[in-house]
């Protein structure tokens, strides 16, 4: 069941009420059997592999928790070890069998095609129950699941297929503690939701009309490449970020608070900013699952802070491209991100040494990252190196005037729809300002105001999810 | 239940959610576009026996009326439909508007791709769809309503009622699409922006440069983005590009089985109301797009065993059927999409089908 479809709607409102006539317990069976009827509802064939990643987590986190050393580290081991082999047999098997029939090549089965479905959500689930095996092993949980409460973590429906990646000490307890019905909490998660629709299907949609119609064009000039990599950020960030803003507010109404993901990523100032605002749980659970112990591993096997620093952060970025897919340009998008993080501190540092307190305007600063940005997405998009070679050597200055009134249009478009996002921060400024008793009827206005946009404006070209095929 | 704080908390906040959805409703639409009244009277002014074409933008990218008109020495000739029509608005068209304005076509020609003839819940959903249908109703559509409750499920039902709720969406996709390309219109040509502030302030009529760029523009994106003007190396540009299907869908089959469509379909009250008005149609299945697109379709004799079907349906009432992926030559006109072609493949295609229709003996 995709959040964009009416059946979701329906789904909800079939669900939310008799969910609050009942006690934790049953609400807990019940938040599990939606959660499963919601995925299978996708594929029932998604389940199986659901419940065996379930089964396998919990059993090892079990094993874990009462295990002392050095056991614990065998099974954690063990428990992350079958987890990543179950996403790499489902999200990169071709790639894999393609390098073992290159390494031991055998003619009856070399180019043999294995249609196998990916579980949708695979890869954010594979990493919270990563994340939580580790957090078991560092004794970091604080609160003691059943599997009931364990199954619910894992396979809670609004976040399940495109995150939060959720972190079990701020997810578990919800499950444990008693949920108490708040009409705010419905009136939140109904604002959020809103404003997660608007950003989909009005943002979203209607620029991945500009930017996917771009992306084919032959032989684009600089104006016109740059106009659809424009549409291209404003639809990955209204697509992925609305989504968020559904799944907050759907958890909203069933009594449970998810983490925040987006902070108004194109007002970032550098490449670190950027990534404390952009996906932002993915973000945080690189930095505590593998860059830190690789920084630590690092240091304790050499002194050069460079070889630390530059290490860590080359191999933590490679890897964040890899988890979005196998290609070149995947590998090519995280070396990008990771030197562009490098060239950042090293340039920083190498300023401030020179001119101590020197800072760049943040007008300056804020177009610039962007930039960085869009040029990101072009190593994302473009699979083919050739012709990523041949775009980033456009200039400005090769371009006919037609090309140029082209792009100056489609960029207009594109600018148009994304001028809520720009103006989103300034509207949340404002509303902090407001007397706490005008904050509501505010609140309820600009979600009015949304609703109404979203019947007016929506795409007649909707589209799925960006994040879903991750 | 359990309440946090008090009944009347909740009520103020049920009261606040509901004002979010409940506001639009309150929005009626408006619109100005024509309305079938006019329309009758503008098609009852036609001199006798005018050539009247239906289809949707695919015909409106092939035949030119005014040349075809030439070509037929004179004789007026009209496209009734515009983009997205379907069979559904044919059916209110040819009932509510040819036959009720009393005209006496020399010829009704109806373009139709693939199944469409059949399809009566084709484009039937999005606002400008609904407004088409409403503006070419009238009060008691008694036919029409009981073939869509014939092919209606409930999420159809759901989504009709979510149009009675919120009128303002039939007439508001206009203003959402008029915004935004005179957004882009402004960065593009920013030196027309005196005029829009002129227009914003005024009631006069629409400025004619303006209308004029304003096409043009229009004119060039679609010319610069249209398929003809795709990446070669498009088959591994990534998530953007419309992959081939490979697997043939058995819903989209069984909808091509002619004997099980077609009485669920609009076509036999076409063809009755057409008999009884002693008006000869054409129905004109055009040719499909080339396969560089990759619309998926049937299997080719799935395809073949319809159009049989369906030809000997129309003949044995007395109408015409022409197959235009039989005729030759028509290959070397160039698509924009599928089914629409190159703006400047339409005078050679006005003339390739006139020539067709008086070598067939249809005119």
């Amino acid at each position: 069941m995709s959040f964009q479809s009416i059946d979701y709607i329906l789904f909800l409102l079939a669900v939310v009420p008799v969910y609050w006539m009942l006690g934790l317990r049953v609400q807990n069976v019940m938040l599990l059997l939606v959660s499963y009827f919601f995925y299978g509802y996708l594929h029932p064939w998604f389940l199986v592999v659901i419940v065996t990643s379930t089964l396998f987590t919990y059993g090892f986190g079990t094993v874990i928790a009462k295990a002392v050393k050095p056991k614990r580290k065998y099974f954690l081991v063990a428990g992350v070890t079958g987890n990543l082999l179950m996403l790499a047999f489902f999200k990169y098997h071709e790639q894999l069998l393609s390098l073992w029939w290159a390494i031991a090549p055998r003619q009856e089965t070399n180019g043999v095609v294995f249609n196998i479905l990916l579980p949708m959500g695979l890869s954010f689930f594979t990493f919270q129950n990563i994340g939580y095996l580790i957090d078991l092993h560092r004794k970091r949980i604080t609160s003691k699941a059943n599997l009931l409460e364990f199954a619910i973590f894992v396979a809670f429906f609004p976040k399940l297929i495109a995150g939060p990646i959720e972190r079990a000490n701020a997810f578990l307890p919800q499950t444990i503690n008693e949920r108490r019905f708040s009409p705010e909490g419905v009136r939140d998660g109904v604002y959020l939701m809103v404003l997660g629709f608007f950003k989909k299907l009005v943002i979203a949609d209607n620029t991945a009309v500009i930017a996917g119609k771009i992306s084919l064009a032959a032989e684009p000039d600089f104006y016109l490449l740059w106009a659809g990599l424009f549409a291209m950020a404003v639809q990955y960030y209204a697509d992925f970020s609305g989504y968020t803003d559904i799944a907050r507010g759907s958890a909203r109404l069933f009594g449970f608070k998810l983490s925040q993901n987006f902070n108004h990523p194109f007002f970032a100032v550098n490449p670190a900013d950027f990534w404390n605002r952009w996906h932002m749980t993915l973000t945080l659970w690189f930095r505590d699952y593998l860059f830190f112990p690789l920084y630590a591993a690092l240091a304790k096997q050499t002194q050069l802070v460079g070889v630390q620093i530059g290490g860590s952060v080359l191999v933590t970025f490679l890897l964040m491209g890899l988890w979005h897919g196998t290609g070149w340009n995947m590998v090519a998008y995280g070396v990008y991100h990771g030197v562009l993080m490098l060239t950042y501190v090293i340039v920083g540092r190498a300023v401030q040494t020179i001119s101590p307190g020197f800072q760049l305007t943040n007008l300056l600063r804020v177009p610039m990252m962007f930039f960085f940005f869009m040029l990101g997405l072009l190593i994302f998009r473009e699979p083919e190196p050739a012709v990523l070679i041949q775009m980033l050597s456009l200039s400005p200055g090769g371009a006919s005037e037609s090309e140029f009134v082209v792009a100056s249009y489609l960029w207009g478009q594109a600018f148009y729809y994304s001028l809520p996002l720009w103006l989103q921060p300034l509207v949340e400024k404002w509303r902090q300002r407001m007397v706490q008793g005008w904050i509501v009827g505010f609140d309820t206005v600009v979600a009015g105001v949304l609703f109404l946009s979203i019947l007016t404006m929506r795409s007649l070209h909707p589209s799925d999810f960006v994040y879903h095929q991750f | 239940m359990i309440f946090q704080g008090t009944l009347s908390r909740f009520f103020l906040m049920l009261a606040l959610v509901l004002a979010i959805f409940l506001f639009p409703a309150a929005l009626s639409r408006s619109t100005s576009l024509t309305q079938l009244e006019s329309a009758q009277k503008q098609l009852s002014a036609m001199p006798a026996s005018p050539y009247l074409f239906l289809g949707n933008c695919a015909l409106d990218g092939r035949i030119d009326p005014n040349l075809f008109s030439q070509l037929a020495g004179g004789v007026p000739t009209r496209i009734l439909t515009q983009d997205g029509d379907m069979s559904v608005v044919w059916y209110l068209i040819l009932k509510n508007l040819i036959i009720s304005s009393g005209v006496r076509p020399r010829q009704i020609y109806l373009f139709f791709e693939q199944n469409d003839l059949t399809l009566p819940m084709e484009r039937i959903t999005l606002p400008r769809e609904r407004l088409r249908i409403a503006n070419f109703s009238v009060e008691n559509e008694l036919i029409l309503q009981q073939i869509l409750i014939k092919n209606r499920n409930f999420m159809d039902k759901v989504g009709e009622w979510l149009y009675t709720l919120y009128p303002v969406q039939l007439a508001s996709q206009y203003v959402a699409d008029a915004a935004v390309h005179h957004f882009g219109m402004l960065v593009a040509q920013p030196e027309l922006g005196p005029l829009y502030l002129q227009k914003m302030f005024s009631s006069e009529e629409p400025n004619l440069l303006m209308e004029a760029q304003s096409r043009k523009v229009r004119q060039m994106v679609n010319h610069r983005l249209s398929p003809e003007f795709r990446r070669r190396d498009s088959d591994n540009a990534g998530q953007f590009i419309e992959q081939p299907s490979v697997v043939v869908d058995p819903a989209l089959v069984a909808s091509f089985d002619f004997a099980k469509q077609l009485p669920k379909s609009v076509l036999p009250e076409i063809i009755r109301m057409a008999e009884e008005a002693g008006l000869h149609m054409v129905f004109v299945h055009f040719e499909p797009p080339p396969s560089i697109f990759h619309v998926p379709g049937p299997p080719p004799e799935v395809l073949a065993t319809y159009k049989r079907d369906l030809s000997a349906y129309v003949r044995q009432h007395g109408m015409d059927f022409i197959d235009m992926t039989d005729v030759p030559g028509v290959e070397k006109f160039r698509h924009r999409s599928y089914y629409v072609l190159m703006p400047e493949e339409r005078p050679g295609y006005t003339r390739f089908f006139a020539n067709l229709v008086a070598a067939k003996n249809l005119n």
